[in-house]
């Protein structure tokens, strides 16, 4: 007995040792430490912004008008040049370029849209999410058996692969075409191209008791009709779709809304957490869990709600389902926890690919200021990241992504251009495009300052803007022409009314014109041997086109595919890609497969600036602190000058030089 | 249950006091020794320490005849069977001496609940202060709030007549003790909204409530009672939920008292001469 009270007095001891030091290790436990040198022993820095659509033509206008100081400074230490960007100049061909130094015959990025030839169905281009493929059906339930799948369909090996390979230490911050990201060492936090937790690239949810027949063909959110019962509106919010029911229905959570008998305030009361919002008030994130299997499978998301109106009318907007960073459904950062220890530090954040809602504007569920509201809560989470990642940036390679004048210069264009079909000469908003550029300037004064002598800084853009003054039906210009038939009189969509049996040529995408070649396409008539010559004719027509209304030139370039790409994609690439005027663009109806009544149309829509043109016309922008070397730079040289700024070759299937390197003859 | 309650709450803010500044897993780590020590002795004292002796020795018996005869089936099933019996036998014995230690135990956790369930507010944040009228009193459009300076009132009252309650917004603006106060025809009810960086505090989502409710009064340590003449029912400030940081995990501070109590518990019942 003695000696069982001595074991356990010894016992009790070192157990009380042993949980001391758990208990020591766990309350000192401090945040990751910044990181210095990587496993690869460099000492090398360099911060690379990307401001997606900063246009070289007003970035020098303001440049000379003295307001953007960081950028004059910038340009004068290194170089300011335009940047040459893809074909077609799309944000997902375009960063893809950059990711992997290659043309979209290498990544096989060509459009925002691609089409499945087996089916003609357009899909977006850059990820695929598949359910588990093996299922048991038990009553209304479906268990998995297997796990589903989120793939990235861009292929190449990224330039932070190289890096990180070689022990360089690489954050790389929303870049587009990259979700789900990478695996490997770098650490990623995906951008355009992310996902809500609908599955869409941002479905918002607009409550209201007004009529709501003026929202018709909505592409952006869902409007739901509520009513004001004894001050109280009650309101369900569209989360995940929910495989482990049959049918798949949309899952749901409920919420009330309490309002004040007189005040312009109200109280949002869901699952457990209330809010008090005012009028013109936006919350928080809110986290919001959806039950999907009951007491096993939940998925989280985030949302903000903003109450737009109490009275006479109710109006409340809820953001898309943002994947909550801190406990991520879906694959959005590398490693897992990176997004997580952002929004530790930072708080929860905007996770879907394009943050700010233009559908939302566009469909007037949000009004101008309203929107630049909404973009600002965008800008100020993206500030914070910034000064969380450059505040834990020792060395290696730091990218950061800004997305904020590209979607502004979509959205107010109208506002400064007086040529523009929906220009306003009243509106107030003039400058907002102006001030964006101003704003990046900041950003970019706070790089700056952040940085000492030895880091090499490059700013980009990915391309620049154009007005977007008239849209193209492109397919409806190919019936009228004879190289595409329809079944029936309707515009449809998704091609569900085209006579395939006839249809020698369709438009899918922005850029993409696609011939219906026999073996390639399920029904196609189009034999090899007369893929040239209708490709040359088609093309001879696409360039006379003129606009009857000014006689401009609509489609100023055409190219084959096979003249601008190389590398194992080029297979899957449009037969042609269509390069529009200034002014001109695609319309909304005919990437989808969509034959409207009319060829061209004046844009009136609150969208109003582009890029979705001829390559040559919408360059982006490029400065460094060090000189710019290259004549010409491209999109393709920021690859091979990355691995070279770090003493690693430029890799097989890069297309581009760095630009720093002196441009021989023939190098490019 | 006032009363008792001031004691009870002076006695655990003597034992927090030095760790107020410190990781709240010291304290919690030290509570859990504390709740390992007082359930072993009320186990000791309370069960039948031989019977459950015995009960254990024959489950182990039991045991090892299953290893010695596992190609028996006969004695291997009246094996099963008997450790089956046995174990409800040591549910049994172990029954009574649950029942004595919960009421100390559910003390000790309601206390816990309030020191670690919420934390104060950190400037430049925001919660919803609800007040809830008796039935029959003021109408709620009477009811002003007034913030003092560490405090701003955000939004108008948000009235929920069905529910005789009003809410507002409220952002704190410094740290301290700051005031909120509640005016009505002929009554004037001052709030304390407790407003904190960091360090352990005790508080309350439920503020402050009229004196009958008993439930009220125990599950609330730090909730202040309103005159007996009072319209008011209950002042509810919306504090945040409280996680503990454990290796970069939050955990929850029930988690905790839990697993390391259990661990205490099974440490030290050799020194303490309890059977389990």
């Amino acid at each position: 007995m003695m000696q069982s009270s001595k074991f356990g007095l010894r016992s009790a001891i070192l157990f009380s040792v042993y949980i001391a030091v758990m208990l020591v290790s766990a309350g000192c436990g401090q945040n990751e430490a910044p990181s210095h040198a990587g496993p690869g022993g460099t000492d090398k820095k360099m911060i690379i912004i990307g401001f997606d659509g900063m246009d070289p033509n007003i970035l020098k206008n303001l440049m000379a008008e003295g307001k953007l100081p960081n950028f004059k400074k910038l340009s004068e230490s290194g170089g300011f040049k335009p940047l040459a960007t893809s074909i077609p100049p799309q944000s997902p061909v375009a960063w893809s370029n950059f990711i992997t130094g290659m043309n979209p015959g290498g990544h096989g990025i060509f459009d925002f849209i691609h089409r499945d030839p087996e089916r003609i169905f357009p899909y977006l281009s850059t990820s695929r999410s598949e359910s588990a493929s093996k299922t048991v059906k038990i009553g209304k339930w479906v268990l998995p058996l297997s796990p589903g799948k989120v793939s990235l369909l861009r292929q190449g090996k990224a330039f932070w692969e190289y890096l990180s390979e070689n022990g360089i230490e690489t954050t790389i911050f929303r870049v587009p075409a990259n979700f789900p990201t990478t695996d490997d060492k770098a650490r990623q936090i995906s951008g355009m191209g992310t996902p809500d937790m609908q599955g869409t690239y941002g479905t918002y949810s607009y409550y209201t008791d007004e009529d709501t027949d003026k929202f018709e063909n909505l592409s952006g959110g869902k409007v739901f009709p509520v009513d004001v019962f004894k001050n109280r509106v009650r309101g369900r919010l569209p989360g995940p779709i929910n495989t482990f029911r049959k049918g798949t229905p949309e899952s749901r959570a409920d919420f009330t809304v309490f309002i004040d008998p007189e005040n312009p305030v109200a109280k949002v009361s869901v699952q457990d957490k209330e809010i008090i919002l005012k009028e013109g008030e936006w919350s928080d994130w809110i986290r919001i869990n959806y039950e999907l299997l009951p007491y096993m499978q939940k998925a989280g998301g985030i949302v903000r709600f903003y109450l737009k109106e109490v009275r006479p009318n109710f109006k409340l907007y809820v953001t898309p389902v943002n994947i909550d960073p801190s406990d991520p459904a879906l694959p959005i950062s590398t490693p897992k926890d990176y997004s997580g220890k952002i929004a530790e530090s930072v708080g929860l954040f905007y996770t879907q690919g394009i943050p700010e809602d233009s559908k939302a504007l566009s469909e007037l569920v949000l009004e101008d200021g309203e929107f630049l509201d909404q973009t600002n809560i965008v800008f100020g989470e993206e500030q914070d990241m910034l000064g969380y990642e450059l505040g834990r940036f020792r060395s290696g390679l730091l990218f950061f992504y800004i997305g904020r004048v590209d979607q502004l210069s979509h959205m107010f264009w109208r506002t400064m251009d007086p040529k523009h079909p929906a220009y306003d000469s009243g509106s107030k908003l003039k400058l907002v495009i102006e001030n964006a550029y101003i704003e990046m300037d900041g950003v970019l004064g706070r790089v700056l300052d952040s940085i000492n002598g030895d880091t090499t800084v490059i700013v980009l853009s990915d391309h620049g803007f154009a007005p977007f003054y008239r849209a193209f039906n492109l397919n409806t210009w190919l019936k009228d022409n004879g190289y595409a038939h329809l079944t029936g009189d309707s515009e449809g969509e998704f091609f569900q009314n085209v006579d395939w049996d006839r249809t020698r040529a369709y438009g899918v995408g922005f850029n993409g014109l696609y011939l219906n070649l026999k073996g390639r396409e399920f029904k196609g008539i189009v034999g090899p041997g007369d893929r040239e010559q209708l490709l040359d004719e088609i093309s001879e027509k696409l360039l006379s086109i003129r606009d009857p209304k000014n006689g401009e030139q609509i489609i100023s370039r055409v190219y084959k595919a096979e003249e601008i790409y190389s590398g194992p994609y080029l297979k899957d690439a449009p037969d042609l890609i269509v390069g529009y005027n200034k002014g001109y663009r695609a319309s909304w109806e005919t990437v989808l497969g969509s034959f409207p009544k009319e060829i061209l149309r004046d844009n009136r829509q609150k969208w109003s600036g582009d890029h979705l043109m001829e390559a040559a016309l919408v360059p982006g922008i490029l400065l460094s602190n060090k000189e710019i070397k290259s004549e010409n730079p491209a999109l393709s040289d920021m690859a091979p000058t990355v691995l070279e700024e770090f003493g690693i070759p430029k890799q097989e299937g890069m297309i581009g030089e760095s630009i720093f390197k002196d441009e021989k003859p023939g190098n490019k | 249950m006032q009363n008792f309650n001031r004691v009870i709450s002076g006695f655990f803010n003597l034992v927090i006091s030095p760790f107020k500044t410190m990781d709240p897993i010291w304290s919690l780590a030290l509570f859990s020794l504390i709740i390992g020590i007082i359930m072993l002795i009320i186990f000791r004292y309370t069960s039948d320490q031989q019977k459950i002796r015995e009960t254990k020795s024959k489950i182990r018996a039991y045991i090892f005849e299953l290893s010695l005869f596992k190609d028996e089936i006969g004695i291997v099933l009246s094996a099963q069977k008997n450790i089956f019996n046995y174990n409800l036998k040591y549910i049994k014995y172990a029954l009574k001496p649950m029942l004595f230690m919960m009421i100390p135990l559910v003390l000790i956790l309601i206390q816990l609940e309030s020191w670690y369930g919420h934390r104060p507010l950190k400037p430049d944040e925001s919660a919803i202060v609800s007040l809830k009228l008796r039935e029959g009193g003021h109408t709620l459009s009477d009811i002003t709030l007034k913030a003092g300076e560490g405090i701003i009132v955000e939004t108008p009252p948000l009235r929920i007549p069905d529910q005789n309650e009003i809410d507002w917004r409220i952002r704190a603006r410094e740290t301290g003790d700051q005031d909120l106060t509640f005016n009505m025809p002929g009554e004037e009810i001052r709030q304390k909204v407790i407003v904190s960086e960091k360090g352990l505090v005790q508080v309350s989502r439920l503020a402050s409530a009229s004196a009958s409710g008993f439930t009220d009064t125990l599950l609330n340590p730090a909730l202040r009672h309103l005159p007996g003449d009072s319209q008011v029912e209950q002042i509810k400030i919306n504090y945040p939920a409280k996680s503990i940081e454990i290796y970069k995990w939050h955990v929850h501070w029930l988690v905790i008292v839990f697993v390391l109590s259990i661990v205490f518990g099974f440490a030290l019942k050799g020194l303490f001469r309890v059977e389990i």
